[in-house]
């Protein structure tokens, strides 16, 4: 038996409750309560609460980032013919998740979830299911990492085939907050840009600064103990999509983005901007 | 050992623990309890740190009415654990203290128990304290504790449970709190076909397969036997048998039939999704024979296909792997508005849960199930080297 002296209560709380910190908010729970879900516990819906109080407009970003989701998705099986998906920071699972939309318009669509939260990748490998099995996979990895991701992901995916990388709204949490991390950020799709073949497709979406409200509600949010995020420019978030061919309307706020009926019924100017772009 | 010393050190340290108890707004034993066995998964080998707080043992301990010394590693996990249920209700756990001072307290009343021949003066100074202490907390220790605590709080029924026994206490219950989602969910299913096996399920039966048809999403976590609407008929028959000495072997059959009739429902309705986390000893069930367990197993095999069924076991591990104590079952509706609803089966009872916070606990233990266990696509094969091994 360990010296007890040593032993503090913030580690026999973890050995106690294992890998599942119900103590700190955890973004996919605080998403998965402002999109209306069940799978929050009561500290991500005090985190997300306080959000709201300071920032309302977050309930519309979040279905507004859904069906982004679904629109390029659409898009990339649809029109560009995309079959395999590299969706990185899946979050937990919600209404039209990638493989859903993309296995209803492509039965034989590939899709690999990539996330770091244990609990998260649980309900993936669960819940993210497709028909027949061999369709899904899964990826426990940090996105900090990326060439992690992509050595796996090669055992699971076609290299040599066109692949697109999603990275929804989950850029700003890599690398360190504190600091103007672009570089970072950008090596990190870099290498993912990369390791892909030509004709592969990144689609993205990033919340901005555009709205003092917005700013000050992630300055309380990055102070509660959850993994922070980082709000990015329109130029830095633009900057992201360096060395990449940009598809029509461009880099737009996302609710602008290729609109369907669907994404009527949200406002329009939401505070996150996105866009999807082809490797040549 | 039952020296007056060692008594009221006892005593006093006794106090103190339902003192902090309280000040955390006195969790429910079975709540504790829940959280404490979480953490024997957590063990390293050769460690002693935590153990799992059985309720009756609490209770024994915190009314006083335990005699042998109390060891370290129950007092750590308690203390551990009333800090988490702090923080979950946002009460300061300042007020618990620090590891080391525990510590020197518990050294003190193991040393009094070593020291029986302690010159009396000690053991009079000791006394003193323990008096001011036994005042202040009268009525928590002492002969009678049960009247002192609040019917919520008492052992083994958890904060807000909801207790479902048998004959008229259904009929309250129907009226009572989960009455609004018995009258929600029964929008669906008009007719409520199994009726007419009313005299042979138990009471609670009739609640539970009312959310059952109500729900979108259930996720079930069993111990010793694969759960109900996985079952293959001939493993049903074996297990009813075992939990239902005293019926008839038509009884048998017609309950059987139930279970059967509620499988076909289960798969008829695609959109409800099955998740289900199942300890391996479940299949190593000495009292079902091996054949009707190979089928079992081949059963799960084809179940696994269906892509709203999940499951997951949790692998025996080096032989100590620990178990919660009891199967629960958690149903989610599609209403935004109706909060998920907890079902825990006690041999011939069950206890329904439906406040947010009661809930809650079982969503956080089934959320660390899910990391722990065995990834689907790995029980897949396990599942058939289970059956190989049979």
């Amino acid at each position: 038996m360990r010296d007890d002296q040593s032993y503090e209560w913030d580690t026999a709380e973890k050995d106690l409750l294992g890998e599942i910190d119900t103590t700190v908010p955890v973004s996919a729970r605080i998403w998965n309560y402002w999109m209306g879900g069940k799978d929050y516990f009561q500290v991500d819906k005090e985190a997300g609460e306080r959000f709201l109080a300071l920032y309302p407009g977050i309930a519309d970003l979040a279905s507004a980032g859904r069906l982004f989701i679904v629109r390029t998705v659409t898009y990339l099986v649809r029109e560009a013919g995309i079959r395999q998906f590299l969706d990185i920071g899946t979050g937990l699972p919600a209404k039209d998740n990638t493989h859903e939309v993309a296995q209803r318009i492509a039965a034989d669509s590939h899709v690999v979830y990539v996330d770091k939260d244990p609990l998260v990748l649980a309900h993936a490998r669960a819940l993210l299911t497709g028909t027949p099995p061999g369709t899904t996979d899964y990826i426990e990895a940090d996105l900090n990492r990326p060439e992690e991701i992509v050595r796996i992901a090669r055992g699971m995916l076609d290299f040599s085939q066109p692949v697109a990388v999603m990275l929804m709204s989950v850029l700003g949490h890599i690398g360190d907050p504190g600091e103007n991390d672009d570089e970072f950020t950008r090596s990190v799709v870099g290498q993912l840009r990369d390791a892909l073949p030509a004709g592969s497709y990144l689609a993205l979406h990033e919340s901005a600064n555009t709205a003092p409200a917005h700013n000050e509600a992630i300055r309380i949010y990055n102070q509660s103990g959850a993994v922070p995020y980082r709000l990015r420019s329109v130029r830095q978030i633009v900057r992201l999509f360096d060395g990449l061919e940009v598809l029509g309307p461009g880099i737009v706020p996302i609710q602008e983005w290729r609109p369907d009926e669907l994404s009527a019924v949200l406002p329009r100017d939401i505070d996150a901007w996105g866009g999807v772009a082809v490797k040549r | 050992m039952a020296d007056d010393g060692y008594r009221t050190a006892l005593d006093g340290f006794i106090a103190d623990l339902n003192r902090v108890w309280r000040a955390v707004g006195g969790p429910s034993y079975a709540q504790l309890e829940h959280l404490s066995v979480q953490v024997l998964r957590q063990r390293r080998s050769g460690e002693v740190r935590f153990v799992a707080l059985a309720p009756s043992t609490t209770s024994e301990i915190l009314s006083g009415r335990r005699k042998q010394p109390l060891k370290w590693p129950w007092v750590l996990t308690f203390l551990t654990v009333l800090r988490i249920a702090a923080q979950r209700g946002a009460i300061d756990a300042a007020v618990i203290g620090t590891i080391d001072e525990w510590k020197r307290k518990h050294e003190a009343v193991l040393a009094a128990g070593r020291a029986p021949l302690r010159p009396a003066g000690a053991a009079v100074a000791v006394a003193g304290q323990r008096k001011h202490a036994s005042h202040e907390f009268i009525g928590v220790t002492g002969p009678t504790p049960a009247l002192a605590l609040p019917q919520e709080l008492q052992p083994g029924l958890p904060q807000g449970l909801r207790r479902v026994t048998a004959g008229n206490a259904q009929e309250s219950e129907a009226d009572d709190l989960l009455g609004a989602f018995l009258t929600l969910l029964r929008r669906s299913v008009a007719p409520q076909w199994w009726h007419s096996y009313r005299d042979i399920a138990p009471e609670w039966l009739d609640l539970y397969l009312n959310l059952e048809s109500g729900t979108e999403f259930i996720r079930t976590y069993e111990t010793g036997v694969i759960p109900g609407l996985l079952q293959a008929e001939a493993y049903a028959q074996a297990v009813m048998a075992q939990c239902r000495p005293d019926a008839t072997a038509a009884e048998l059959t017609r309950l059987v039939e139930l279970r059967m009739q509620r499988r076909c429902l289960h798969r008829y309705r695609q959109s409800c999704v099955l998740w289900a986390i199942v300890e391996e000893a479940a299949f190593h069930n000495r009292r079902i024979d091996a054949r009707t367990m190979r089928a079992q197993v081949g059963h799960l095999i084809d179940m696994v296909e269906d892509p709203n069924v999940a499951l997951q076991v949790v692998p025996a591990g080096a032989g100590d792997a620990p178990t919660l104590s009891e199967p629960m079952t958690i149903f989610r509706f599609p209403e935004r508005y109706l909060g998920d609803v907890v079902c825990l089966e006690q041999l011939d009872r069950a206890f329904f849960l439906h406040e947010r916070k009661d809930t809650e606990h079982y969503n956080q233990l089934f959320s660390s199930l899910t990391v722990k266990a065995l990834p689907p696509d790995v029980t897949r094969s396990v599942l058939r080297r289970i059956q190989e091994e049979i």
